[in-house]
């Protein structure tokens, strides 16, 4: 089997999605599998096709940044993407790639793993789909079914601007956010992160080219579009800057911000007979790792409402243990919060469970 | 009921070979919706869309799409004609999918405009047990399922 390589260097932020989009609708018998390496030329922020742009997204901030917004056809949430990933998109027949999930993501990162090793960075795949160096995530991906083509997507990661990521989210209240900012810290990695500097670009692609050849043991063929798929390019970029295809109505919930498998930075609230209590958190599969309490109750004394976050971390979402921690809160400190008892706290920590994805 | 491992493909529902949609003939039309397979292959449903009643659709085009886990794809019609029914159900709970795929889980209901032409081609009876069972081997064979006892999708 020969593989088609596009390694088309930095595009247009529009191409740096939409040439793969346009080789898999154009996809016919005649079509080669195709890899295409790209980084786009200016930053830019993409949400996921079935999510919902004035949901998702703070366009006031993308507006003030100059930062467009494009809608692709892969699921997920929203990403900030600039010059500083190099995308690696992979455009096969169906009958070319694993049928199942699991196994297609693993044709992707198992080069993306060892290419990064070669650097010296000790990144592993964690299913379904995370790259990790540590329990840090490194580089994003996804899958789509594209007109006749399988699409697995995925990055290298050379930097990562956190701070215009989690400005450009569209989020709840402020505390969400500065969580979001601080979970993208604490959990993503980059290669200019783990070596101290970004190793050559030209480099990490050349050996990127020879893990995927090892890795799938073929040929890959240095090739450009066809006349159709230049067509085809033509016309997804006409869909994709249309106000219909951005403003499309979604409905994927989103109740969290994932940060990578496992990690997520999730909000709640909970109307007590003292006032609403709004929760800020960031879980883990073992738990609560950080929890912000706010709202319109009132807490005396009000500097122990800190002091309760503290005691909350590394607790479980299970009702008893919750209940029963606030409880003893209360007791050894003499809390009063009129209206609002430890049970309605740990009822309002409890809704961060709702979330069907947790 | 074809069974091969831990998929049940009842035998009186037909099924799209390449799509593993099912399909079944009622008196409103042909309500389909997701098999066995198709369902262990996506993985845990997230999202559901589809076409609205009143659509029409081709048989092999989409009437709706899918987001599981970290996969989009699309919901191909297992035969040509109108949307009479959207199941609100699934669209409310997607996970339906994951866990009935076969009653509660289904998707649609379409008003076939050929029905007779466009099941000829779909898997149907006693054709499902080999068809079923081929499927598995191929995809065991070319490491495209986990293993038996790794699947989580029984």
């Amino acid at each position: 089997m020969q593989v088609r390589l596009l390694d088309l260097g930095a595009v247009s932020y529009l191409e740096s999605q939409t040439i793969y989009h346009a080789v898999a609708h154009a996809m016919d018998d005649a079509t080669p599998n195709t890899i295409a390496l790209v980084s786009p030329d200016r930053p830019y922020v993409c949400i996921g096709y079935h999510q919902e742009l004035d949901k998702e997204i703070d366009l006031e901030y993308c507006r003030s940044r100059d930062l467009p917004v494009l809608r692709r056809e892969v699921g997920g949430g929203a990403v900030y993407l600039d010059g500083e990933q190099l995308f690696v998109q992979f455009i096969f027949h169906h009958e070319n790639l694993p049928r199942k999930v699991e196994e297609m993501y693993k044709v992707l990162i198992g080069p993306l793993v060892e290419t990064y090793r070669t650097f010296g960075i000790h990144a592993h795949h964690r299913p379904l789909n995370d790259i990790l160096v540590g329990d840090r995530k490194i580089g994003g991906t996804g899958i789509a079914v594209i007109g006749e083509a399988i699409v697995v997507v995925g990055s290298l990661m050379f930097d990562f601007d956190s701070d215009a990521m989690a400005h450009a989210l569209r989020v709840s209240s402020e505390k969400m956010r500065d969580k979001i900012h601080q979970s993208l810290r604490d959990y993503m990695t980059t290669m200019k992160r783990e070596l101290g500097r970004r190793p050559p670009r030209q480099r990490v692609k050349s050996i990127l080219i020879e893990k995927l050849r090892d890795a799938l043991e073929v040929e890959l063929e240095p090739g450009s579009l066809s006349y159709k798929e230049r067509k085809t390019v033509e016309a997804v970029n006409r869909r994709f800057l249309s106000p219909r295809w951005l403003r499309r109505q979604g409905g994927l919930p989103r109740r969290h911000v994932l940060i990578r498998g496992g990690v997520r930075v999730a909000e709640a609230e909970h109307k007590a007979p003292g006032g609403l209590i709004r929760v800020t958190a960031r879980l883990s599969e073992d738990g609560i790792e950080d929890l912000t309490l706010s709202g319109d109750f009132t807490f005396h004394p009000q500097h122990l409402l800190e002091e309760l976050e503290v005691a909350l971390r590394n607790r479980r979402l299970d009702e008893y243990d919750l209940t029963g921690a606030i409880d003893a809160f209360y007791g050894a400190h003499g809390v009063q919060s009129p209206g609002v008892s430890p049970k309605n706290l740990a009822a309002a920590v409890l809704r961060l469970r709702d979330d069907p994805s947790s | 009921m074809a069974q091969v491992k831990e998929f049940h493909l009842p035998d009186d529902l037909y099924y799209d070979r390449k799509e593993h949609i099912w399909a079944r003939p009622e008196d409103e039309g042909v309500r389909a919706g997701l098999d066995a397979f198709g369902v262990c292959a996506a993985g845990t449903v997230a999202y559901v869309k589809l076409s609205p009643v009143g659509r029409q659709v081709q048989k092999g085009r989409a009437f709706g799409s899918m987001e599981a886990g970290k996969y989009v794809g699309p919901l191909k019609a297992p035969v040509s004609g109108t949307i009479a029914a959207v199941n609100q159900e699934v669209l409310a709970n997607p996970g339906l999918l994951n866990v009935d795929h076969y009653e509660q889980g289904w998707l649609v209901v379409i008003s076939p405009g050929n029905l007779g032409g466009d099941i000829a081609d779909l898997v149907h009876g006693p054709d499902v047990q080999p068809w079923l069972e081929a499927e598995v081997v191929e995809y065991e064979q070319k490491g495209m399922l986990k293993k038996e006892e790794e699947r989580q999708c029984k």
